[in-house]
């Protein structure tokens, strides 16, 4: 064998890696990630309640129903390739990265929690809104207000342990197949 | 007031007859409906309170919300205004009512025809019988009081000494006696939580 066709086959072994990362690691990757963070929004992402100042538990149950289950945009902006959806792939020699998300802002108050200023007349509103409609939304969100000054959002993660499932379980698995198929194709 | 009755519940449950154990597991009934009460934060065997943290001037001071999602019927109705100085003024029971929504309870002042409610008069004193008769207490209700019972009687130096396994430590299901108190509480806390008083 020449240098040439030495090198051609290296080349062609390359190129086939590539093809193989693509359809066995990228392209499942969107939507295990989708599935993993829409797994914890159909539970109502993982609630955290705050015990002291930076140390937080799961509590045993979710307070509140399910994220993102009124218009659904959400959810829609979490699958690859939907509008409001981040998926972006990064190849250098060296690393690759992978950046996936969402673009819709309402995603970091479930996610992080607020505290949003209000007065005691929201808060009156809210319970004046419920006896009127009977509406689950207002009474929880008048049980939100602290002391008449403060709208509470508490936080419910849901992205975050999505993408930890995915690291510990997901990850591992198509890295597994990937590394099969070489194997098997290639060598 | 006790949640549970000794012996159609607690007593038949046990197979206990006779007497012998009675004033343990009234003392226990009498705990176990102090810890249930204390974590609901409001009446489960109907009783008379006065409602201290009522949202008021939801409408002009003529829908008041009360914060008990357990049954509640009021007993008594007063205000007080300018006018009268101190006096307490009664409301008739003609001239109010209450409405549901969901399990949050709203107190409506109908004034009678004609009659205007003055800004400066304000409800003083409510009293209100929140939560149920003894024999309407929710099944779910009962039957986490039931265990809690049974399991702290299981614990006592009479339960071990009943089932005569005082030297064994695992003598419930293959667990401890405190294993499984502990191990239940999530539970009954899931079941009562739908119980418990309203933070306003």
């Amino acid at each position: 064998m020449t240098i040439e066709q030495y090198a051609q086959q290296v080349a062609q072994f390359v190129n086939h890696i590539r093809i193989y990362y693509k359809s066995e690691i990228i392209e499942p990757m969107g939507d295990l990630l989708n599935a993993e963070v829409e797994n914890n929004m159909r539970t109502g992402g993982k609630y955290l309640a705050q015990t002291s100042p930076g140390s937080y538990f799961q509590t045993r149950k979710m307070p509140f129903g399910k994220i993102g289950d009124r218009s659904g945009k959400l959810s829609r902006s979490l699958i690859p390739g939907q509008k409001g959806n981040i998926f972006k792939q990064t190849i250098t020699d060296k690393k690759i990265s992978v950046n996936y998300g969402t673009k819709l802002k309402y995603a970091y108050y479930n996610e992080f929690g607020a505290n949003i200023p209000a007065n005691e007349g929201s808060k009156k509103f809210f319970w004046f809104a419920y006896f009127k409609t009977g509406i689950e939304y207002y009474k929880n969100l008048a049980l939100a207000m602290i002391g008449g000054t403060t709208l509470r959002i508490k936080p419910r993660p849901f992205f975050e342990p999505g993408i930890n499932e995915f690291y510990n379980k997901d990850l591992m698995i198509l890295l597994d197949s990937f590394i099969k198929l070489v194997k098997r194709k290639l060598f | 007031m006790a949640v549970l009755d000794i012996d159609t519940e607690v007593k038949s449950f046990l197979k206990i007859t006779g007497a012998t154990y009675d004033t343990l597991i009234t003392q226990l009934i009498l705990n176990v409906t102090n810890q249930i009460e204390n974590y609901c934060q409001q009446p489960i065997i109907a009783r008379t309170v006065q409602v201290t943290d009522m949202q008021v001037d939801l409408i002009n001071n003529k829908l008041i919300l009360l914060p008990y999602s357990n049954p509640v019927s009021i007993v008594s109705l007063q205000y007080k205004s300018y006018e009268l100085g101190e006096t307490l003024e009664t409301i008739d029971s003609d001239y109010y009512e209450i409405v549901i929504r969901g399990n949050v309870y709203f107190l409506i002042l109908e004034l009678a025809d004609n009659s205007t409610w003055a800004p400066e008069n304000y409800i003083y004193n409510v009293y209100v019988e929140v939560g149920w008769a003894l024999a309407s207490v929710p099944e779910e209700v009962n039957q986490v009081a039931v265990e809690m019972v049974v399991s702290l009687f299981q614990q006592s130096t009479y339960g071990e000494n009943r089932f005569e396994k005082s030297t064994i430590n695992e003598n419930l299901g293959g667990a401890a006696l405190n294993t499984v108190y502990s191990s239940s509480l999530n539970r009954w806390k899931d079941i009562l939580d739908k119980y418990r008083r309203m933070t306003l």
